[in-house]
Parts: structure tokens; sequence; C-alpha cells
């Protein structure tokens, strides 16, 4: 900085960070070397490498996302979109306050299903981050989300067995004598909805605040108690405010999921509970108003990124707390613990009873059981349409899943290895799909679709759930290369291997776990997902959508059969998995109380 | 303050402290014959020492309530807290990491305690203002956290304890992540705080020089138990134990085979014998080591004197310049280095050419200048610390 003059010519292209940038104004200095000939110098920090993952996004969503918005400016004359630019269709919504009042009370409720969520997660997260210790909590955040890892829409049929004036509530009420007629709380209708929604939604409320939670400084909490803090007032002055950005994450995710979720309200809304979403979707429906449709998508849009920008407004910007230190108090908590096995018994009744029920030898889906058969099952692998649409979902899994890891493994890549503007917009770019609904991604693409001309098939499902996958599998793996130490490759270099060398025999092997977990999470995306699906979907049914297809005419028994047995598969696969991590936690665990007993207070 | 300072009980007592893990064997504090036990006088600034994983941590959490001792007591003021919560003890710390709050400013860390202590609005702010401007940050209330240096931050969790008025203060190696010019700067301003508010510290650190700078007594600790307590220039000039003298680097350790009538004792090593009288606080010592304090120790140029009683020839090993006096390592045989530390002057006139590495010198003391410490297992000597070469070898 002694010379002015000296760093407009020096500082860009030596600056790694500098990216794109570094490499045109090298390109200008020497430009005896081609321009790809020094990118492909550039190694691992190449911007070329998160180039497809983004371009992917960026087709896939950005522009059927800017039609979207372009067919809301559209009218539909005859069931056609007609290109004639028109302000009508925002004007219908807002002169008739029916709309509003959908989207509002649609808010409402998804609001308080969030809250609740948030609110009921809340002193479980907290007891398993504070009060357990480290080397147990991998097993309680298994089994806390364990249920979780099975379909959307069976745990939606789960709560459907639950409801209802002959749902297993209502008839465990009135066969206990404790009400003379089925409740209507629990009967179809927006209670049940509320409660379905809580369920479902818990495991993100549950990690984001989780993971706020265990980043707390545990001398952070000595030292409120020290300064003469009661529990209680730890909880309020310093857990509650340190963990409100993880809360409202939490809260949000759960909004944005619930909000574009026209599956749920459909099935267990019974008469009133259509939510804005349905709205939404009907307009794409039967009603071919796909330009009213697209407003309403846009407002939907318009008013969830208010709603973040407001509460990103009252929260705040989001303070270091720390870093995971792995420490937990020692005190016993009798009655968060309580309250935690409580909580995971709710969690785990549906899918319980759902399994139950799947070997009643009774035409009927409920209560009483008459009988123990298998019959149901022999029924699902007897069912070739059933087969069928398990193969298509398996091809959709496998190709979405392969596409999004060829593309987001090498953009993570090197978006671990650089800074500044250009790691920021590859990496918003990739990340985007994730925190809007799919239901929006879904109309997007039909719509795009719909303006290209192109009939929609198999690969307009691969390719909806590639733009899914692809950040799931990218930010798994940054997060896993990001928490490596970099200095690691810096010593294998010392010792001689080539940067390449250095990343494939240092930092690949220890990624390779994200890797792995990002590849099996986004196939279970894959696997399960319904809302995009049956959006974009031509002819083709995948699982979800026969399941969906049959829930809507009647639960039969077969289909709790199917769920018992995806529940069961899941099951395995993850008991499997987490067998293997917790001996693995253990081992640690074990090291760690060894270096606590050999050096209490290392630094 | 207090007319019945004298009479009135100490500050602190710990009384036989252990700490036993449930399922496991060993002590993590104190052992099976005997706890931690140390009493630290009002207004006294005491400083617990020792490596990494010697108790010192551990004691001071019993002290701040945040482990439960398996046995013993803590009393403040002649008041019984060993099963008082934290929030219920007249105790406040300044935790190694500062755990200061991020998401409130410096004066909302710093009022925190009041508050808690539902102080009114007034006076909290008054006392606020007076605690910042105690830890030289007048004017920083409304910062953050994250706009502070390293040194503030130490400063804010100062003020943060202090404002309490803590019967006694609690200090765990709070300068340890501060840059040398700042650590001392910060040691002179504890001194400076304990002055004038009287306050009672106890300060855990692993550094010896910093707890002979500042503490009034120093409790060294070994494996979970106090090896000697005393105040810096006793422990210098009278280390109990070969532990204590090679932690604190008394001098170079001598051991070798005892020969002892009544107050009379001789340890023989191969290269030397070292005669003097024990201390009677030695007489119940099984085995006596000794130590030849560094500065004690004079050089001169050898002129082939045959060694006496109290001088040894040997060759000059290495010699070192660190900042103050010059420290010269004379290897005396394959056994045996013996270090010296010579002032300025004393190297002016021996002339520096004389101690170059491989120089012959005569090494001497006066007999009354040789210190006898107990001969402790060397075994467990500290973790992380060199062991000398002299004091590994195997008793004569």
């Amino acid at each position: 900085m002694a010379s002015p003059g000296a760093p407009l010519l020096t500082g860009e292209g030596g600056s790694p960070t500098a990216g794109g940038r570094g490499g045109l104004s090298g390109a200008m200095r020497s430009a005896a070397i081609p321009l790809l000939g020094r990118l492909r110098h550039r190694g691992l920090e190449n911007p070329l490498l998160p180039l497809p993952a983004v371009l992917a996004v960026a087709v896939g969503f950005f522009a059927p996302l800017a039609v979207l918005v372009v067919y809301s400016f559209w009218p539909t004359e005859d069931g056609r979109i007609v290109h004639h630019w028109t302000i009508a269709n925002y004007a219908r919504f807002f002169t008739e306050a029916a709309y509003q009042r959908m989207l509002l009370r649609s808010f409402w409720l998804v609001a308080l299903a969030s809250a609740l969520t948030v609110l009921l997660s809340f002193p479980f997260a907290y007891f398993v981050a504070a009060k357990v210790r480290p080397s147990r909590r991998l097993a309680w955040i298994l089994v806390a989300i364990i249920p979780f890892w099975t379909s959307y829409l069976i745990r939606v049929l789960a709560w459907l067995n639950m409801f209802g004036d002959e749902g297993l509530i209502n008839k465990a009420l009135t066969g206990i004598g404790l009400a003379d007629s089925p409740i209507e709380f629990f009967g179809f209708g927006r209670p049940a909805i509320v409660i379905t929604f809580v369920y479902l939604l818990f495991p993100l409320a549950f990690l984001a605040t989780y993971i706020a939670i265990e980043r707390i400084n545990p001398a952070m909490m000595d030292a409120a108690a020290d300064l003469g803090a009661r529990p209680w007032r730890r909880l309020v002055t310093i857990t509650l405010p340190t963990a409100r950005s993880g809360i409202v994450a939490g809260f949000v995710f759960a909004f944005i999921a619930m909000m574009g979720d026209y599956a749920t309200p459909q099935l267990i809304g019974g008469t009133n509970g259509t939510l804005y979403a349905n709205l939404i979707t009907n307009q794409f429906g039967y009603s071919l108003q796909w330009g009213f449709g697209s407003t309403l998508a846009v407002l939907f849009l318009i008013a969830i990124l208010l709603l973040v920008v407001v509460l990103r407004l009252m929260v705040g910007g989001v303070e270091s707390a720390g870093e995971y230190t792995g420490g937990f108090t020692r005190r016993r908590a009798p009655f968060l613990f309580g309250y935690s096995v409580l909580y995971l018994i709710f969690l785990y009744t549906p899918p319980a009873l759902l399994v139950l029920l799947a070997f009643n030898d009774s035409e009927e889906t409920g209560l009483p059981f008459v009988g123990f058969t298998t019959r149901w099952f022999t029924e699902v692998f007897n069912n070739p349409v059933l087969l069928d649409a398990f193969w298509t979902s398996l091809q959709v899994g496998i190709a979405a899943v392969v596409i999004g890891a060829l593309l987001g493994t090498p953009a993570a890549v090197q978006i671990a290895r650089v800074k500044g503007r250009l790691r920021s917009f590859n990496l918003g770019m990739i990340s985007l799909p994730l925190f809007l609904p799919p239901l929006v991604l879904g109309l997007a693409i039909i719509v795009g679709l719909n303006a290209l001309g192109i009939p929609r098939g198999l690969w307009t499902i691969i390719a909806g759930h590639t733009i899914l996958t692809l950040p799931v599998v990218t930010l798994l793996v940054l997060v896993r290369l990001e928490g490596l130490d970099r200095n690691q490759e810096t010593a294998a270099m010392d010792l001689g291997a080539r940067p390449w060398r250095a990343f494939l025999t240092v930092s690949v092997p220890q990624a390779l776990p994200g890797i792995l977990a990002g590849v099996m999470i986004a196939f279970a995306i894959s696997m399960d997902e319904f809302i995009l699906t049956f959006l974009v979907t031509g002819s083709q049914q995948t699982l979800p959508l026969y399941i969906f297809g049959s829930l809507r005419i009647r639960v039969t028994p077969d289909l709790n059969a199917i769920s018992a047995l995806m529940l069961g598969a899941s099951f395995l696969l993850l008991t499997i998995g987490a067998l293997i991590a917790i001996g693995r936690e253990r081992l640690r665990g074990r090291e760690r109380v060894a270096r606590m007993l050999t050096a209490e207070n290392s630094p | 303050m207090n007319t019945h300072a004298e009479r009135s009980p100490a500050a602190l007592r710990c009384t036989d402290l252990r700490i036993r893990y449930p399922g496991q064997e060993l002590y993590a504090l104190g052992s099976p014959s005997m706890g931690v036990s140390f009493t630290v006088n009002r207004g006294e600034l005491f400083a617990l020492l020792g490596p990494s994983g010697c108790g010192k941590t551990t004691t001071l959490r019993i002290i701040g309530g945040f482990i439960e001792p398996t046995t013993g007591t803590v009393e403040i003021e002649g008041v019984d807290v060993t099963r008082r919560q934290p929030y219920e003890r007249p105790t406040n710390t300044v935790f190694q990491s500062y755990a200061l709050f991020p998401h409130l400013r410096v004066e909302g860390n710093v009022a925190y305690g009041l508050k808690m202590d539902g102080v009114p609005r007034a006076e909290r702010g008054r006392r606020v203002e007076e605690a910042l401007a105690l830890v030289g940050l007048a004017g920083m209330e409304r910062r953050r956290i994250s706009e502070l240096s390293g040194g503030q931050q130490q400063r804010v969790a100062l003020a943060r304890a202090l404002v309490k008025r803590p019967a006694v203060l609690l200090l765990d190696e709070p300068l340890g992540a501060l840059d040398l010019k700042v650590r001392r700067q910060m040691q002179d301003e504890l001194v400076r705080i304990k002055q004038s508010t009287g306050t009672t510290l106890i300060h855990v650190t692993h550094d010896q020089e910093e707890a002979c700078a500042i503490a009034d007594r120093i409790a060294v600790m070994k494996d979970g138990m106090i090896a000697q307590v005393d105040t810096p220039e006793a422990l210098y000039r009278a280390p109990r134990n070969c532990y204590v003298a090679s932690f604190i680097d008394a001098g170079t350790i001598v051991r070798g085979r005892n020969v002892r009538h009544g107050g009379a004792v001789e340890v023989s090593h191969p290269d030397m014998a070292l005669r003097g009288t024990l201390p009677p606080y030695l007489n119940e010592a099984r085995s006596i080591a000794a130590v030849l304090p560094r500065n004690r120790i004079k050089l001169s140029v050898a002129k082939g004197s045959s060694d006496q009683g109290n001088a040894v020839r040997g060759t000059v090993e290495r010699f070192i310049f660190s900042g103050s006096v010059f420290n010269a390592h004379v290897r005396v045989s394959e056994r045996l280095e013996v270090r010296a530390a010579l002032t300025i002057e004393e190297v002016a006139m021996l002339g520096e050419e004389n101690l170059r590495p491989e120089s012959v010198v005569a090494l001497h003391w006066r007999p009354e200048d040789i210190v006898f410490v107990e001969d402790s297992e060397i075994a467990g000597a500290p973790r992380g610390m060199s062991v000398q070469a002299d004091s590994l070898e195997v008793k004569g």
C-alpha cells in the first residue's frame, strides 16, 4: 500500500480470490498464453468448475421463474394463454376480497402451525443439545429423525388414519367413553391440518434450533450463572437471544414448506381446509387459468420474501455464537427428559399404528384389530401398477442424484476454495432453489415448458428433481470440505504432493462421508418428492404419485402395507448407518474423555 | 474497609476438596489420602500454578460452583457455600475464553449481573460506568463485543465480574490468549485493581513468571495435589521438592545418594558432592536432592585448578542472552549439565570470548547457597515440560 500504483498492477492477477476477474485482467497482460490453458492451470480454483451447476439452476429455475412472471401479466382466454400485456390478473386479486382473505388465512394458519412446531420442538432440541452428553447426541438425533426419513405422503397417511369421525382418535375417545359422539376438533379440518403440519415439519424446526443451541458456548451459560442468573433467566437472557437466528430459521423453513404444500390440506383439510396453495394449483388444473395462476404464484413468492425480510430485520444479523464445543451440562433435567420422551412417543405413535393396521385382517382400515394377516403385503407385490411406479421413482431418483452429484461436487470443490463476490454469487445461485417452495419451482417449470411448447415426460421429472437435489449435494459436500483444515493440504504439498494429489489423497477421503450423505439425502428427497412431481409429470407415475392417487379415493389396507414396507426399508437403512456412525462416535467419545482426564484445560 | 479485618474469617477456605467421577478409579482432584486444602486471606492475590491437567481449573470451578466436589467444603468469608449454585455465591469468574455474550453490547454484558440482582437502573448505569473506567474502557459502553480486540474483550470480562463486587474474584487463565505486551499490561492492571478495590483474587495460570509477577502467594499444583503454597520469593528461595524446583525453574537439580547425620546432609553425585544443613521442614523427607540456584553460581575461566568441594569444571555447551541475563549451560559430564545465570557486567568481566561453546570454565558456589529439596518422583514430572537431563539420571 506504500505506493498507490502498485496494487493496481499486482493486486488482481496474483490474488486467488479474484476469481474470473483475475483471469480476465491476466489475459490482457499475457495474451501469449491462451485463456483456456491458463484457466486449466488454476486447478481446483478454476472458476469454470461451478459453471455447469450455476447454468443448470439458471436454465432450470430462473428462466422458468421469469416466464412465470411474464405469464402473470398475460390473460387466459378460453383456456389458452394470450400474449397480451395486462395487469388484469393482479387487479382481479386485489379487487376480490375472497382471494386476499384466502392468502391471509393461509398465512395465519401456517404461521400458527410453524410457531407451534418451533415451540414444541425447542425443549426437545434444547435437551438434546445441552443436556445429552456429546457421545450420545447422534443416537438421540437419529431416533428423532428416523420417522421422518419416510415418505411425506405416508406421514400424512398416518394422520389420515387418526382423524375423521371414524378416525382412530375419535374412535378411541368414544370407545373409552370420554366423548359421546365424535369430536369435531379431531375431524378433518383446520385443526387436523395444523396438527399434521406440526408433525410433518418437526425435523426442520428441530434441526435448525438444535444446531443453534449446540453452538452456544457452555462457558457463556456458566458466566450467566456466575453473574447470578437462575436457570429460567439464563434461558430468557442468553439461550433464546443467542439461538434466535436458528429458531427463526426453523420457523421460516417450516413456514415456506407448509405454504407450498397443497397435498396435506387436500387430504386432511376436509371441506373448509382449502389453503392458498390449493387455490394456485387449481388455476393450473381444471380452472385452466394459467395467467391468473401465475399471478397468484408471484404474489405468493412476494409475500414469502416480505415475511423473510421482515423477520430478518426484526431478528437482526447473526452474531457468531461460537464454534461447536461439545460441552454440555452435567446437571440432570428430569422434566426436560420426560418432555423429550413424550415427544418421541408423539413422533412414533402414528407410524406405529400404521404398521399395526397393515397387518389387520379387515377390509376397512382402522381399528378394531380383527386378526393378523400378511395378505396386504402379498397384494402390494402383485400390483403391477404399483411396481411400475416404484421402478419409475427409482429411475428418477438415480438419474437426479447422479446428475446432481456430477454438477454439484465440482462446484462445491471450487466454492470451498475461494472467497469473494463470485463465491457468494455461485453459492447463492445454487442454493436458492432450497429456499423457495417446490410448488413455485414446479409451476415455473410447467409454465416454461408451455411457453416453449415442449410436452412433459419422464425427463421433466428428472430435471425438476435435479434442481432440488443439486443444492443439497453441493451444500453438504461444501460444508464437509470447509470443515477440513486447509493446512492439511498445505502439509501434503509440503511433503511433495501436487495440488490435485493433495486434494485427492487428503481432502477427498475426509469429504467422502459428506458426499455419501449428500447423495443419500438427495436420493431420499427425490424418492419422496410429490409437490413438484405432481405438477411436472406427463403420464408417468412415481410412487408418491401412485400413493396420492389412491389416497384421494380411499385409504385402503394395501396402502398401509406399502407404507409399512417403506418405513421398514428406511428404518433398516438408517439403523445400519446409525450403528456405524455411533460406533465411530463412541470411539471418539472415549478419546474425548481420555483427553479431558489428561488435559483438563488444554485450549 | 472492615475494621475487624484481622478478626474476621478468611476470604476463602477450601478444605479437603476431592473429585472423583463416577465409574472412574483415579481421582480427578486430590487423592485417597489427601484432598486439596488452602486458605486465602482478604485482599490477597492467590495464584494456582501448574501445568495442564494439574487440577487448577477444576479447583477454580469448584470454588465458582460449576462442579460439586466429591468431598470437602468451600467456605467464603466463613460461610459454607459448597452446595450452593453459582448464582447463589459471592464469587465471580473471568473465564478463559471470556464467555462474553455476543448478543449484548459492552454495557449489556457488564450490567448483566447487576440486572440479575435487581439493581435499579440508575445505580446500574453508574456502576457499569465505574467498572468500565476501572478497567480502562471508559466510553466504550455502546460497542459491540465483536468490535473489540482480545485485550479489550478481556477487560470487559473483568469489568463484568468486578462490577458485582464479588467477595472472591476467580480468574481462569484470563491472560493466556493475549500477546506478551498486552499480557504484561494486564498483569499490572490486575495488581492495580486488587490494590484499589481490595478484592480477593484467585488466579489460575500455567505461567510461573506471570504468577510470580502478580501473586502474593502461589499454590503450585501437580496431578490434582498441591505441592507447595508460598510467596513467590519463598518458592524460589526454598522450594520444598524437586517438582516445585523444576517447575519454577529454580536451578539445576542434582540428585544422588544421601548421607545424613542429624541435620547435616550430603548429596553425592558422581561428579560432585553437595553438603549442607537440612532445613527443619525436610527432616521427614525420605530422599533429598540439591538445587544449584542459577544466579548463585559463579563462573570463572578455568586455570587448571583441581575441583574442590564447592567448585567443578565443565565445558560451555550453550550461551544464551535472554533479554536481561545471560544463561550459560555448562556440561560437567554426560550425566550433569549445570545452568548459571550471569549478569551483563559479569560477562563483560569474564570476557565473552571465554564463554563461547567448547570453552572450559570453572563453576563455584558458596555452600550456603545450595538449596535442599525433597527428592520427589520425577516419573510424574509435569507434562509438556522438558525434563532436565541432569534430573533424569538414575539415583546414585
